[in-house]
């Protein structure tokens, strides 16, 4: 039987901690998001169809909140496995900021308002790639996946990867080589850059029971995966130069960032656990921030690509082989 | 008088998430009207991007 609820009883009830709205946006994954607007645009940017200044600023907000939803979605269903690792107690439910019941009511609105907005905003085939991302980033990956198989990266990385995919079909309609050219940069990237995370963060996946590659595999066959991942990435980055949003330009940025990254993951391939120990992880670490950087540097190539031939300063008789 | 009353403590504590809240709504107001206006001035049966709408659908 229900209660009349009084300003005492209220008061009763409620928790010390108020949640602010911060703690809300915390829960979209702020620092994902950054990526998720700067690929997306750069795939928006790219495309060879120019899109109205409201519209780009519009669909690339939806992409980001559908992100951020799939965020908050990850968050409400690993809110055990984040109060265990270090990495993650400081999330919005494990630091009892925000309840889970908020965290999933707020990631389902959210995800449903993002793929709505983006159909009306931009045209459905890119809001059902968004909604598609939603569900392989909450169900297959973190439902599924995460804690089922050490491959998980590998195949989880497909959500971060659509991103640029979305916003190339804002503009366009649809698929071609090129979207799927980024997609596959950052399919690829995924497995090395979050396997060296995972070389030195090994304590908290095992503490949480989560099979990442070091735990069950060792981190012997990490580290080789890890340089098979980065050979297998080079020529797929270096094929975009050949394409309509590539040039010389990017081509040059390739070359070099693929050098060193290749340089950096034969050094890891050579490094064994003693030596990683010895100087705590350093080059393990370094290889992580720089495979960030790596990814950012590609994507402002493709972005000054498109800004020299909007401005007629492209090379008129560069190769276009795909 | 029972009841939450107009100045109740619970309304200070809450206030700048309940401000929060109402800038964002405002926000997504504007941006939906801002998107409208954009639309409506553009060519909409030859856009790409909204290949659900045509203007022979209208004329039906």
């Amino acid at each position: 039987m229900g209660e009349i609820m009084t300003d005492a009883t209220y008061m009763a009830d409620t928790q010390e901690y108020d949640t602010q709205f911060g703690d809300y946006v915390d829960l979209l994954k702020p620092r994902v998001m950054r990526l998720v607007v700067f690929t997306a645009a750069v795939g928006l940017f790219t495309a060879p169809v120019a899109v109205h200044p409201v519209i780009a600023f519009a669909t690339i907000l939806c992409i980001a909140i559908g992100a951020g939803a799939s965020g908050a979605l990850n968050m409400w269903w690993d809110a055990d496995i984040d109060a265990v690792m270090k990495r993650t107690t400081s999330r919005p439910i494990p630091s009892g900021r925000v309840t889970a019941g908020e965290a999933l009511a707020i990631g389902l609105t959210l995800s449903f308002m993002s793929v709505m907005m983006l159909g009306l905003f931009g045209n459905l085939f890119a809001a059902g790639l968004l909604a598609f991302t939603i569900f392989f980033y909450a169900v297959v990956y973190s439902m599924w996946l995460k804690r089922s198989t050490p491959h998980n990266i590998v195949i989880g990385g497909a959500a971060g990867a659509f991103p640029p995919m979305i916003g190339w079909a804002v503009a366009t309609g649809g698929v071609s080589i090129e979207s799927i050219l980024m997609f596959a940069l950052i399919f690829v990237w995924t497995p090395p850059h979050f396997w060296a995370l995972a070389l030195f963060r090994n304590e908290d996946y095992k503490a949480a029971n989560i099979p990442m590659l070091p735990v069950t595999s060792g981190t012997r066959v990490t580290r080789s995966h890890i340089l098979a991942y980065s050979v297998l990435l080079a020529p797929i980055a270096l094929a975009l130069a050949f394409t309509q949003i590539g040039g010389p330009l990017y081509f040059a940025v390739a070359a070099a960032f693929n050098a060193v990254f290749l340089f950096g993951a034969f050094r890891l391939w050579q490094r064994s656990d003693q030596t990683a120990d010895a100087d705590v992880y350093r080059a393990e670490k370094r290889f992580f921030m720089f495979s960030i950087l790596y990814l950012f540097v590609h994507f402002v190539a493709l972005l000054a690509e498109a800004a020299l031939r909007a401005l007629d300063l492209g090379v008129a008789n560069w190769p276009v082989w795909f | 008088m029972s009841g939450i009353q107009k100045e109740h403590e619970l309304h200070k504590r809450r206030k700048g998430r309940n401000t929060s809240v109402g800038v964002a709504l405002a926000l997504f107001v504007a941006l939906i009207f801002a998107v409208t206006i954009v639309k409506l001035n553009q060519p909409q049966g030859v856009d790409i991007k909204a290949p659900n709408f045509s203007l022979d659908a209208v004329s039906e």
